[in-house]
């Protein structure tokens, strides 16, 4: 283990995000991640497996479910730190500094596997939009095999989790996917009722055409 | 598609229903806002270096003031 960096003073919840702090008892065959949940690590099979069952089951269903689930869990990992935070005597999730947040969400989603996050605010003071991109995205690569939007659950991560620092009922989709050709996933998040309006246009149009629609 | 499998896919969709449903209803319920902030000291930084803030919306407010302020359905 590298020395801790003396210009860096530790944070209290910086173990949440250390990959070296999930502990693994071979002897009881238990695995916990950082905040001491039992966790198992899923393989590419099973995920191509769950989706190809899905999918094959009824179109729509593996992203509504992951994107359901995705939700609860985005939501559940907001209320995870916001409650050790708070255990520590630090101010609640949502009365950290805007950066530090926003920093939180996105080594959760890079200390799970499960890409590189940048979440973007440019949109949000004059068009109530956020936006985050995903690069190295879990989904993405693994489902291979597909050509349809590839993220559903980490749509439903991002929902819940500004579900819960705002106070507002939200919506997020996945406007651009690798996947489907694109460079990076994008995602918008903003009023559900708004982004019905996109819809019909996801998959057709380009996010930067789908963000214009919506500022329009 | 046949009747069979239109029941079939109305019984799979309405497991994973209840799959979802079942995780969040063992998810607790956050706080419809969040608590106001502690008195007893300022908020520390935690993060190393910070994400990439967009300017007009920062300047130290906190990320929930931020989010309450965003113009959700414009």
């Amino acid at each position: 283990m590298p020395p801790p960096d003396p210009s860096s003073p530790a944070a209290p919840l910086d173990r949440l995000f250390d990959p070296r702090a999930f502990l693994t008892d071979a002897a009881a065959g238990v695995v916990t991640d950082p905040a001491g949940t039992r966790v198992i690590y899923a393989s590419h099979e099973f995920t191509r497996a769950l989706h190809h069952i899905l999918h094959q089951e009824k179109s729509g269903v593996w992203r509504d479910a992951l994107s359901r689930t995705g939700r609860a869990c985005g939501r559940d990992l907001a209320l995870g730190l916001d409650r050790e935070s708070t255990r520590l005597g630090l101010p609640a999730l949502g009365e950290l500094p805007l950066e530090t947040c926003l920093g939180f969400l996105e080594r959760t989603f890079a200390a799970h596997g499960w890409g590189v996050l940048t979440v973007d605010l440019t949109d949000a003071p004059d068009h109530g939009l956020v936006t985050a991109h995903l690069t190295h995205s879990y989904f993405a690569e693994v489902l291979a095999d597909t050509t349809d939007f590839a993220d559903p659950f980490p749509a439903g991560l991002l929902q819940g989790f500004f579900e819960f620092i705002s106070g507002e009922e939200l919506g997020c989709v996945e406007i651009a996917c690798v996947r489907r050709g694109a460079p990076r996933c994008t995602f918008v998040i903003t009023a559900t009722e708004r982004l019905a309006t996109v819809a019909p246009f996801l998959g057709r149009e380009t996010a930067e055409a789908i963000l214009a629609r919506l500022k329009a | 598609m046949s009747p069979w499998n239109e029941t079939h896919y109305a019984r799979a969709q309405a497991f994973i229903g209840l799959l979802a449903d079942a995780v969040a209803a063992a998810t607790p319920s956050p706080p419809p806002v969040a608590p106001p902030p502690s008195s007893a000291a300022p908020a520390p930084s935690l993060t190393a270096p910070p994400a990439t803030p967009a300017a007009p919306l920062t300047g130290g407010a906190t990320a929930a003031n931020v989010f309450k302020k965003i113009p959700w359905k414009k």
